[in-house]
């Protein structure tokens, strides 16, 4: 008996290793979501990697655990035995437990705070000015986002293109119900609030096209309210385009209400 | 069938767990009630921060007639007075016996409460799309008005089985609604400060 | 059904109206509703003033609520204050005889009926019905999602079957285990004869039906477009449909209050003499922390509902930015009261769970006391977290580490429940029956549960996850997989007891590997789509997740089709299988609801025990309690 107990016990424990150390280096060499296309996307799927090569091992160790309890350390029922073993806890056990799980929690904690702090969401003061953020206004409204970019006369977009090479502060708000502006790739979710001006900043890194939907659900087209045709191009095709954009837009933009963070929606916006 | 005898004699509940429970029952639900009412005071601070667009408190509206309020509050402190004197009465040994009159007492001033809480209701000269803080107080009036509704029920309920000698009215009962009813005063009291003064 | 206790001489035949009336509860109660819904419609057609309000609002509402109430009065709720207003005696013995069911067979499950045993039976059949009918819109609404663009089911009706499926399960939920075994069992449990209240427990049943039928009427409105979580201020431009909604979950709120209310007092004052709270079944514990949960957070979803409304109705602002509102004052109320919402599903799982590991694992539960301390933590941290949901909505950005500090710390306490139960399990005897599979099943899907949710507390992951179909997956996996799974494994130990019937082990042990290999294959897909970037309650998504999407449809309708089949074994246990020994104990518990004959006598007790012990002395083989017998029963007996 203790001879095969030992060889089980070999067995889930190499399991354990082999597994965890398995899916751990394939956790960190698989390309996971959401992707490098922006420094935020980047760190979050870094701290996503992280969060499974830590959660990966856990899972199979507890599941290790069961099996070990339910199968290997099982006692064959024997007749006229009393029940079982009169376990009823063992406070050192117990209190390791209860102070590792705190440690672990202590440290995911501070590591996520850590990592909010360094890409904080919230934009900074404007450094330098070199570096000055493009500021980008998403407006939704059921059921699509426009664009407008401030700092080109305020012109209005029905697609988003961003330069690779600036660092981007999306100002999020709504005209009518909440919405949530979701920029996959680019690691960006923001919900988009009546009379509210919520502010995320990035740095994009990969040029190329991605999508855009809506994660709040807002009425009827919420499942349509996306766009596949978001770009992330060079910074002079950027600025070619933007200032097409701005010409073609001029006759029009004299209509368009002055460039604000937020808009009153008219009261018509919320029916009844 | 049953180890049991067949028929189970009728157990008849512990007078004194009764009592225990309807006590702690009422002060649970006034447990709820706090939350709830706590809901409608992070309701009136947070709008009242947010202030958005400027329609906390528009131009022209201004807190409710002070006379009014001041009524209300007066008559329900009352109320509640008399209803806790009642209770005390009830407990004392030997029971004074001007209880009932007391117990009458306090519901038609709890009646009367209620009438000139829903008068002032309708009287404020706001309208529910004159900004939040409109919207907050009235709606927190309202609860109110249903708050004390509910005590009158209580009370009416009480003095009938008392004055019919169906039920008499004992201790515990009565101790609990003199506490909802103590409840619903601090309530009002706290509620009539913030509206009147802290718009 | 369980047969009533055969009575020789029932009680007299009833004098007062109200018993006649009783007779005839619940076709009384829908001539009240009808009653009521008219006299809504037509007081709501009345004199409001069409510049401040809004007439078809005000008229479904009314007629709503006073349907509600009407069928609360048909059943005869309001007997005894009106009974006490027009000067009728006070109800005698006899009367709580008849009003406990005594003698009346089947009859006494559709009417008014104080019995606990018997609320618990109508929680039964309610919460199965209510937990397929929101099945059925799962697999319509997996169903749709075979294609990425919409095909047989409307933009409109796809909404309302989202908003429906979620309410319906959301409803079932709260009520799952704490309605039918919590309300059958806790008395039995502490030794009481019946509840603290037992007529407000008979309320927070009978609120139920009124609330799940006036929910299922929303169709006829045109549906509401918010899901469960009725956002505003779309909820504020949705059509009559989202009045229904209000009106339900404000039924539903206030149940949940007052069985909290019940089970808290119950709990307090009505334990029998000699058990004390440090004897206390761990089911007891789970129901009694959850019924704080519900006391103390309903009330605030009652008040943010009234609010919604007075929106709605009266032209209030409270969530119109432009008035002066903000959608976020509805976020934060509403996830104050969801947050613990949730764990009112999960922790009498967690209860019932540890309530049946001894049993199988003949043992000893292991560490009763870090067990309690475990759930009563998970408890109190609930009404910390509630910004979690709020960590992409643009404010207070500088309370996010706190909140996903306190978040990730509710894996502390809920670790202790893995580590009580992976201590229990050591060097046992383990049986391996069906509902100690589903013991085993509940510890896997809930151990995914808790990590995942441990991605979406960690604000930067949850940027990318956050409303996504990751979150879907990680709630079903905790509600679904762990409450939904604890649920059939405790009916399948319960039912014995209830309804005399065992369920067959062979079918039993079948369904039970179906059900759990379905389930993960369901909602590891859905986990998978999540990371990939698709968004919750959407009917079209990228063309390019089809191929998963198709892997969840398919392995859903498995997973309906287990579920059906374990429904239809029920009926079969009812039907054909014969009904057990009075004093049989099939898994040979030693709770005290085992040593009781079955079906429970009215009175659950002729003699209330006096000497208690944790019901968990596997080792010594000595029951919780005695029934019958007020002397100290002697160590070493075992039951039969």
């Amino acid at each position: 008996m203790p001879q095969r107990r030992r060889t089980l016990i070999n067995i889930i424990a190499g399991s354990w290793v082999v597994l965890a150390a398995a899916g751990d280096i394939a956790l960190n060499s698989l390309p996971l979501p959401p992707g490098s296309a922006t420094d935020i996307s980047g760190s979050e799927t870094q701290l996503i990697r992280i969060l499974a090569m830590m959660a990966w091992p856990i899972f199979l160790a507890v599941i290790a655990g069961l099996v070990f309890t339910l199968y290997v350390n099982r006692v064959a029922p024997a007749a006229g035995d009393p029940d079982a073993q009169s376990l009823r806890g063992n406070s050192r056990v117990q209190t390791t437990w209860i102070a590792a799980s705190t440690t672990i929690v202590l440290g995911l904690a501070i590591f996520g705070t850590i990592t909010l702090a360094n890409d904080t969401t919230i934009p900074t003061v404007a450094q330098a000015e070199p570096n000055t953020p493009l500021e980008v206004q998403v407006i939704a409204q059921q059921w699509y986002f426009t664009y407008r970019y401030p700092s080109f006369g305020g012109f209005e977009s029905a697609h988003l293109v961003i330069p690779a090479d600036r660092e981007i502060e999306f100002h999020v708000t709504s005209l009518d119900v909440t919405h949530s502006f979701w920029f996959f790739a680019a690691g960006v979710k923001a919900d988009a609030v009546p009379v509210h001006d919520n502010a995320v900043d990035m740095q994009p890194l990969n040029i190329g096209t991605y999508r855009i939907e809506c994660s709040e659900l807002c009425g009827l087209w919420h499942g349509s309210m996306s766009d596949d045709k978001a770009q992330i191009v060079s910074a002079t095709d950027f600025d070619t385009w933007a200032q097409q954009q701005q010409q073609l837009d001029a006759p029009i933009l004299k209509f368009l209400p002055p460039y604000s963070h937020t808009y009153v929606p008219a009261p018509g916006a919320y029916g009844s | 069938m049953t180890a049991l005898p067949q028929s189970p004699a009728i157990h008849e509940p512990d007078p004194v767990v009764r009592s225990h429970s309807l006590i702690l029952g009422s002060r649970l639900m006034l447990g709820a009630n706090l939350t709830a009412q706590l809901s409608f005071l992070f309701a009136y601070l947070y709008l009242r921060a947010n202030n958005n667009n400027g329609m906390w408190h528009p131009d022209g509206v201004g807190p409710p007639p002070i006379g009014l309020a001041v009524t209300v509050l007066v008559l329900q402190v009352a109320a509640f007075a008399i209803v806790w004197a009642a209770s005390s009465a009830l407990n004392r040994q030997p029971v004074a016996s001007g209880f009932v009159r007391m117990l009458e007492l306090g519901l038609i001033v709890g009646v009367a409460c209620l009438a000139f809480r829903l008068f002032q209701i309708t009287h404020l000269g706001w309208t529910p799309d004159q900004g939040t803080y409109v919207d907050v107080s009235i709606l927190w009036f309202f609860f109110l008005a249903a708050e004390v509704f509910i005590g009158v029920l209580w009370l009416v309920k009480l003095l009938s089985g008392q004055v019919r000698r169906t039920v008499p009215v004992t201790v515990a009962d009565l101790r609990s609604a003199a506490e909802y009813w103590a409840f619903v005063t601090v309530v009002s009291l706290g509620v009539f400060l913030l509206v009147q003064y802290v718009t | 059904m369980v047969d009533a206790v055969a009575v020789s001489n029932p009680p007299a035949a009833p004098r007062q109206l109200s018993r006649t009336l009783h007779q005839w509860g619940l076709l009384l109660g829908v001539i009240g509703a009808v009653l009521g819904f008219l006299l809504g419609y037509f007081l709501g057609g009345l004199g409001f003033d069409d510049t401040n309000s809004n007439g078809s609002n005000i008229q479904i509402l009314l007629a709503y609520s006073l349907s509600a109430v009407g069928f609360l009065a048909g059943m005869g709720f309001f007997n005894r204050l009106i009974g006490s207003l027009v000067g009728q005696r006070p109800p005698t013995l006899a009367d709580e005889a008849y009003l406990h069911g005594e003698g009346a067979g089947l009859s006494r499950y559709f009417r008014l009926t104080v019995d606990h045993k018997v609320i618990g039976m109508q929680y039964v059949v309610m919460i199965l019905f209510f937990l397929f009918a929101g099945g059925l819109g799962a697999m319509l609404i997996r169903g749709e999602l075979l294609s990425p663009q919409p095909s047989y089911v409307t933009a409109e009706s796809y909404l309302t079957l989202v908003g429906l499926h979620s309410v319906i399960m959301i409803f079932m939920a709260s009520a799952a285990i704490i309605g039918p075994l919590g309300n059958y069992f806790v008395p039995i449990m502490i030794g009481a004869r019946n509840m603290a209240f037992p007529r407000l427990e008979a309320l927070t049943f009978w609120l139920l039906p009124p609330a799940g039928l006036i929910l299922l009427s929303s169709v006829f409105l045109g549906g509401f477009p918010t899901g469960w979580t009725g956002y505003a201020p779309l909820a504020d431009q949705a059509v009559l449909g989202m009045d229904a909604y209000l009106v339900a979950f404000g039924l539903i709120g206030l149940s949940i209050m007052l069985s909290g209310l019940n089970m808290i007092t119950t709990v307090i004052t009505m334990r029998a003499p000699g058990l004390r709270f440090t004897k206390l079944p761990m089911f007891v514990w789970g129901v009694f922390i959850t019924s704080w949960l519900g006391l103390l957070a309903a009330p605030v979803l009652a008040s943010v509902i009234l609010m919604e409304v007075f929106d709605r109705t009266f032209h209030a602002t409270l969530f119109v930015p432009a008035g002066g509102g903000t959608p976020y004052l509805w976020e934060n109320l509403f996830w104050f009261f969801g947050h613990p919402e949730v764990y009112i599903f999960i922790i009498p799982a967690f209860g019932l769970i540890m309530e049946m590991l001894p049993v199988f694992t003949r043992r000893p539960l292991w560490g009763y006391r870090v067990a309690v301390g475990g759930m009563l933590g998970v408890g109190v941290l609930s009404f910390f977290v509630w910004q979690h949901h709020l960590f992409v909505s643009g404010i207070a950005p500088a309370l996010r580490p706190f909140y996903m500090f306190s978040t990730e710390a509710i894996s502390v306490p809920t670790g202790i429940i893995f580590l009580v139960a992976l201590g229990t399990l050591w060097r046992a005897r383990t049986r391996f029956t069906v509902p100690m599979l589903f013991v085993g099943a509940f510890l896997f899907n809930f151990l995914i549960g808790g990590l995942t949710g441990v991605f979406l507390s960690d604000v930067p992951a949850d940027f990318s996850l956050h409303a996504s179909y990751f979150v879907q997956a990680h709630f079903h996996y905790t509600i679904m997989g762990g409450e939904v799974f604890a649920l059939v494994g405790g009916l399948t130990y319960y039912l014995p007891k209830m309804t005399g019937r065992q369920l067959n082990a062979r079918a039993g042990r079948r369904q039970f590997w179906v059900m759990f290999i379905a389930f993960n294959s369901t909602f590891l897909c859905l986990l998978a789509v999540g990371m990939l970037g698709m968004t919750r309650r959407v009917i079209s998504y990228q063309p390019e997740l089809q191929g998963l999407n198709i892997a969840a449809s398919i392995s859903a309708f498995v997973l309906g089709a287990s579920m059906l089949f374990w429904l239809g074994m029920i009926v079969w246990s009812l039907i054909l299988r014969p009904a057990l020994a009075t004093q049989k104990n099939p898994w040979e518990s030693l709770g005290i609801e085992w040593q009781i004959p079955t079906p429970v006598p009215t009175y659950n007790f002729d003699t209330v025990p006096v000497t208690w012990s944790l019901p968990y002395e596997y080792d010594t083989g000595q029951p919780a309690a005695i029934p019958g017998r007020t002397q100290p029963a002697l160590a070493g007996g075992t039951p039969t």
